[in-house]
């Protein structure tokens, strides 16, 4: 893949958004998936004159929320199973960076920080535009303490110190001790396995199949499926007695639908994205197409903090999120000025951003870079480079000098009053006026989380926009539900939403 | 075709199934069913063309000099599943040893031991014997490492 090798223009704004071989494999695999599935799209399928197999509660995806859903069943007494279309589980879950954010927590108590509920539940609506589902967002600000509790219960281990991320009032997030989601995911796959839950790699759920009633009886999978090949695999039916949760994740893979939603999208803007080529939207329409109501489909995520020197969420992501945002401050490279609070929550940040003619520059420190865990990774690669100067930060990306020099002057007067009166940024304690050597990280957006998804009540039972009453049967948890978040997810939110309404979710279909 | 050419065709069949069943010596024989069809069909060969399925699905170049049969791998003939993982092992594990076959220094990528999956990915996600292999990191990467 081609790193940018030209600033400046419009047109080379496209060079370096380049996803190379993989993104295009991608976007083929993505028109060929909506085209297939189209066919029969409205089209009621009759039940099955046999099942293959039968549980009481199938599980769709193996993330966060589909192994909470699956071991809180399998906890309640039933008999779970888990189906997952790609040949590896964990999804999106596995791969991301393990942040996740709880209000009132042992370490926030032990670093003396006040917080509850109430504030998680406000930060949320601020950044969710106040279009968030509320009864649904206080759920997940009223119950992640606990379920962060869960995971540590169940041998997660997070580091000793707390991450003040963009749109939190407070420092409030816990990372993982390898800064990836593998941290949780591995230990809930650990988990699953041995409580004898089974877990069905390349197995696509295709159908939900309904009784007379409206009732879910079960699906119909793609057994041996290869992602990309809707007519792969060998077609069987399986049971579901008492539920299916779908547990699918969300579509910022899918181009022919997002571009649907947020014509920037499009391929041909080469806009790269975090996830893991599965996150495509097939299970939710499956559930729309039944009736399962859609909301917020529109407000797709860009992550504001990803490198533009490299693929997907890469090792610079952490980077920014961890030690360059907090604890530095972002340039336009053709002004050589800040232009917006870079601990603003995501959408404020990405939005603004892609206005720029070139990625900006993010400038920190070495007190700064302490704060990093993936920095030996950025420097080897290119995407993170290490400065003895600011001039030399200036002329290696072709910022105005003098422009730059002035904006480290005026950010280090403010860092010193303790107010940033610019853009309001809130100074972490720690952060002292910024010095020689300098490390720099040039950011573009990339598609990163789709906020909207099936509308769910409470139970994390999914609503029918028929009867706007639950689809028996069905339930929905994690990225594929839509209004917890509203306009835009705060960062470390996605992990508590999926552990909240994944166990939510399992729990409640085995009492159905 | 008339009753009795049916009825020769089917004899044939069985007899065939006899055949198979013989030939794979103390190992239960596979799952088939007889093939009863409802329409007829042409009498199938006496025994599997073991010749043509090892045409259909080639052998990697450093299996084949190791001489490795079918069964080899899949411990029955004909294969109806895919090998196990733990019998790639019993040549080239342990696992340990494929992490640090593939570990080039600290913090580079190690396609036996990412921050993902760890050491536990199953060895065919990659490793394909009878095509060509993918490599998966290249799903989201853009470090092209060599897959044998």
């Amino acid at each position: 893949m081609s790193k940018n090798q030209n600033p400046d223009t419009t047109a080379s704004r496209r060079q370096f958004l380049k996803t190379g071989a993989a993104g295009l494999g991608a976007v083929a695999a993505g028109t060929a998936l909506t085209a297939m599935t189209a066919t029969d799209a409205n089209a009621a399928k009759p039940l099955p004159s046999k099942w293959d197999d039968e549980y009481d509660v199938l599980v769709v995806g193996s993330g966060y929320a589909a192994l909470s859903a699956a071991i809180e069943a399998h906890e309640a007494g039933v008999k779970v199973a888990i189906l997952e279309k790609m040949k590896v589980a964990g999804g999106n879950s596995i791969i991301n960076g393990g942040l996740l954010a709880a209000p009132g927590t042992p370490l926030q108590a032990k670093e003396g920080i006040k917080d509850s509920p109430a504030v998680y539940l406000a930060d949320m609506l601020k950044a969710g535009l106040n279009l968030n589902h509320i009864e649904l967002a206080r759920i997940v600000a009223e119950q992640v303490r606990d379920a962060l509790m869960w995971t540590i219960d169940m041998g997660v281990e997070y580091k000793p110190r707390l991450n003040h991320l963009g749109g939190h009032s407070v420092p409030r997030t816990y990372n993982t001790t390898n800064s990836s989601g593998s941290g949780i995911v591995r230990v809930m796959l650990d988990k699953v396995k041995s409580l004898g839950i089974p877990l069905k790699t390349r197995t696509k759920v295709t159908t939900l199949f309904q009784d007379d009633s409206g009732r879910i009886q079960g699906v119909e999978v793609r057994e041996r499926y290869k992602h990309g090949d809707e007519t792969s695999g060998k077609v069987k039916a399986i049971r579901a007695r008492k539920g299916v949760i779908l547990a699918t994740g969300g579509f910022s893979k899918d181009e022919p639908f997002r571009k649907a939603q947020d014509p920037r999208l499009a391929a041909e803007f080469n806009v790269d994205s975090t996830n893991q080529p599965g996150a495509t939207s097939e299970a939710m329409r499956e559930a729309m197409r039944i009736g399962g109501n859609p909301v917020h489909l529109s407000w797709i995520q860009l992550g504001p903090w990803a490198s533009a020197d490299e693929q997907g969420f890469g090792v610079g992501s952490m980077f920014s999120i961890l030690a360059a945002f907090p604890f530095g401050f972002m340039v336009d490279a053709d002004t050589g000025k800040r232009f917006v609070n870079e601990l603003a929550d995501r959408k404020t940040r990405a939005d603004i951003m892609l206005t720029r003619k070139r990625p900006p520059v993010v400038i920190t420190d070495q007190n700064g870079v302490e704060f990093a865990s993936t920095l030996p990774q950025c420097l080897e690669r290119g995407v993170v480079k290490k400065y003895d100067s600011i001039e030399e930060v200036a002329a290696a990306n072709d910022i105005p000098v003098s422009a730059l020099t002035e904006t480290l002057g005026k950010y280090n007067g403010y860092v010193a009053k303790g107010e940033d009166v610019e853009f309001g940024k809130r100074f972490r304690e720690g952060h002292g006026q910024l010095k020689a050597p300098f490390y720099a990280i040039r950011l573009w957006p990339k598609v990163h989380h789709t906020m909207g998804g099936l509308q769910i009540d409470t139970e994390a039972r999914v609503i029918s926009n028929d009867t706007w009453k639950p689809i028996d049967g069905l339930y929905a948890a994690g990225e594929v539900c839509g209004g917890v978040h509203g306009a835009s997810r705060l960062g470390s939110c996605a992990i508590a939403e999926c552990l909240v309404f994944g166990r939510i979710a399992g729990k409640v279909a085995a009492k159905a | 075709m008339n009753r009795t050419t049916r009825f020769v065709a089917f004899s044939l069949a069985l007899l065939a199934l006899a055949a198979l069943t013989v030939a794979c010596g103390s190992k239960p024989a596979p799952e088939t069913t007889p093939a009863a069809a409802p329409e007829p069909t042409p009498a199938p060969a006496a025994s599997v063309d073991l010749g043509a399925l090892a045409a259909e699905y080639p052998n990697k170049p450093h299996h084949q000099d190791a001489d490795l049969s079918c069964a080899d791998c899949h411990g029955e003939m004909p294969p109806s599943e895919p090998a196990a993982m733990a019998t790639c092992l019993e040549c080239h594990g342990p696992v340990e040893d494929l992490v640090a076959a593939t570990d080039h220094g600290e913090h580079k990528p190690n396609p036996h031991n990412s921050p993902h999956y760890g050491p536990d990915n199953a060895c065919d996600l990659c490793h394909y014997e009878h095509e060509e292999s993918e490599n998966m990191c290249g799903d989201c990467h853009e470090w092209a490492t060599p897959v044998p």
